[in-house]
C-alpha cells in the first residue's frame, strides 16, 4: 500500500514544475528562483528553435532537399491550409508568421516531453494559458483593429435574430471568447498530461507488481510511440483552432 | 529517483496534485516573453525570409510553366512551319522534275526525229551514190565486156576453124576468162 502511494506522488511530482533539473549520472541541478523547470524547457525550446531556422534550414537553396524540405513542408501546409483556410487570403498571409511560430513553439515543447532529460512544458497550465491568450489578444484586439470596435461587437451579434434573444445571446457568444480560449489551455495540457500520466503508470506496474508486469513497459513503448503523434496532433490542433477562432471573430458573417 | 520520492513523503498526495493546477504568475510572464522575443526572432530571422522565398520560388515556378508551355507552343509552331516547307520543297522538287522529264521527252523526241531525218538523207543519198556507181560499173562492165567480146572476136576470127572447134575455142576462152 505504502509503495502505492509512493508511486501516485512519484509520477505526480515527475509531472509538476520544480526548481530542479534532475541529470543522469549527476547531482539534481538546483535552477535559480526566477526560473523554473518548466521555463527552462522553454528557453531550450526557443533557442533549439532559433538554431534550426537559422543554422540547420537552408535559405538560399533554389531547390530544397532533406530537413529544409522537411519544414518547409510544415510552414506551407500552416501557410495554406491552416492560415489561409481559417483566416482568408490577405488576413491568413498575415497571420502565417505567428501561427508558425506557436506551431514550431508547442510542437517542440511537446517532442521535448517525450526525451528523457527533459520535462513538458506544455503539461503545465501557466504554459498553455499563456499560449491561448495570445489567441485571446488576437480574437479581440485583432479583430478590433481590423473591422474596428463596431465590427467586433457585430461578432457578438449574430444577423437575424430577435432583439429580445440578444439579451442572452450576447453575453453567451461573449463569454464563449474565453470559454474558446480557455477550452484550447486545457486541451494541450490535459492531452500532454495525460499521456504522460499513462506512460509513468504503465512502468509503474513494474515497481508494484515486479518482473510480472514487464509487459507493460512494451505497452509504455507503444503508448511512447502514440505520443509522438500526439505532440504533432496536439500543436496541429492548438494552431488550426487559434486560427479558426480568429478567422471567425475577423469574418463574423460566416 | 528515490531522492524525490522519499521528500515526496511528507507532502499530502492533495497538496501535490494542486501544485499541477496552480497558477504561476512568473511562469505565465516567462512563457508571455519567451514567446515574443521568439517570435520577433523567428520572423526576422526566420518565416520572413522563408514565406518571401516560398513566394518567390512559386512565382518562379508559375513562369517557369508558362515559359515552358509558351517554348511548347513555339516549337510546334517551328516543327508546323519546318513540315510546311519540306512539303512545299518537295513540291517543287516533284515539279522540277517533271518539268525536266517534259523537257528532255521533247528534247529527245526531237533529236530522234533530227536523227531519222538525217538517216533518211544519208540512205537517200548512199541510194543515189550506190545508183551513180552501178551505173558506171555497168558502164564499165559494157565496155570491158564490148572490148572482151571484140577481142574474142578478133580472136575468133583470127583462127576461124569449124564450128566445133570454135565452139571448144570459146569454152577454152571462156574458162581462161
Amino acid at each position: 500500500m505504502s509503495t502505492s502511494f509512493n508511486l501516485e506522488k512519484y509520477i505526480l511530482h515527475h509531472m509538476q514544475d520544480s526548481r530542479q533539473w534532475q541529470l543522469p549520472f549527476l547531482p539534481p541541478l538546483q535552477l535559480p528562483s526566477f526560473l523554473s523547470l518548466h521555463g527552462l524547457m522553454l528557453i531550450i525550446a526557443a533557442l533549439f528553435l532559433v538554431a534550426l531556422f537559422c543554422f540547420v534550414y537552408d535559405k538560399k537553396a533554389r531547390v530544397p532537399r532533406r530537413f529544409t524540405n522537411l519544414l518547409e513542408a510544415l510552414v506551407i501546409f500552416i501557410r495554406d491550409e491552416i492560415a489561409i483556410k481559417s483566416i482568408g487570403k490577405e488576413d491568413g498571409r498575415r497571420m502565417t508568421p505567428f501561427l508558425c511560430t506557436m506551431f514550431f513553439f508547442i510542437l517542440t515543447l511537446n517532442l521535448m516531453g517525450l526525451i528523457p532529460l527533459f520535462a513538458t512544458a506544455t503539461a503545465n497550465p501557466n504554459v498553455t494559458g499563456a499560449l491561448a491568450f495570445f489567441t485571446l489578444c488576437f480574437m479581440i484586439f485583432g479583430t478590433i483593429y481590423k473591422n474596428g470596435f463596431k465590427g467586433f461587437q457585430k461578432a457578438f451579434i449574430p444577423a437575424g435574430v430577435p432583439k429580445g434573444i440578444l439579451i442572452i445571446l450576447v453575453p453567451i457568444e461573449f463569454l464563449g471568447l474565453f470559454i474558446k480560449t480557455g477550452a484550447l489551455m486545457i486541451r494541450l495540457f490535459a492531452n500532454m498530461l495525460a499521456g504522460h500520466m499513462v506512460i509513468f503508470a504503465m512502468l509503474g506496474l513494474v515497481l508494484l507488481l515486479g518482473l510480472v508486469a514487464l509487459p507493460s513497459v512494451l505497452l509504455a513503448g507503444c503508448i511512447g510511440v502514440l505520443e509522438v503523434f500526439i505532440a504533432f496532433l496536439q500543436a496541429y490542433i492548438f494552431t488550426l483552432l487559434t486560427a479558426v477562432f480568429i478567422g471567425q471573430m475577423y469574418h463574423p458573417q460566416h | 529517483m528515490t531522492n524525490a520520492v522519499v521528500d515526496l513523503s511528507a507532502a499530502s498526495p492533495a497538496e501535490v496534485e494542486s501544485s499541477l493546477l496552480n497558477p504561476d504568475v512568473s511562469m505565465v510572464v516567462l512563457t508571455w516573453v519567451t514567446f515574443l522575443v521568439l517570435s520577433v526572432v523567428l520572423y526576422k530571422f526566420a518565416w520572413n525570409p522563408i514565406l518571401k522565398a516560398l513566394d518567390a520560388r512559386e512565382e518562379l515556378l508559375r513562369r517557369s510553366v508558362e515559359e515552358a508551355d509558351r517554348i511548347r507552343q513555339e516549337l510546334a509552331r517551328i516543327q508546323e512551319t519546318r513540315q510546311q516547307f519540306i512539303r512545299e520543297a518537295e513540291e517543287k522538287s516533284r515539279a522540277i522534275v517533271s518539268e525536266a522529264r517534259e523537257a528532255a521527252a521533247i528534247a529527245s523526241a526531237g533529236i530522234q526525229h533530227k536523227a531519222r531525218e538525217e538517216a533518211s538523207i544519208l540512205l537517200a543519198n548512199a541510194r543515189h551514190d550506190i545508183r551513180g556507181e552501178t551505173e558506171k560499173a555497168r558502164i564499165i562492165l559494157r565496155q570491158e565486156s564490148a572490148q572482151l567480146a571484140v577481142d574474142l572476136a578478133a580472136r575468133l576470127i583470127e583462127k576461124n576453124l569449124d564450128t566445133d572447134a570454135n565452139r571448144r575455142f570459146i569454152h577454152k576462152l571462156i574458162a581462161e576468162v
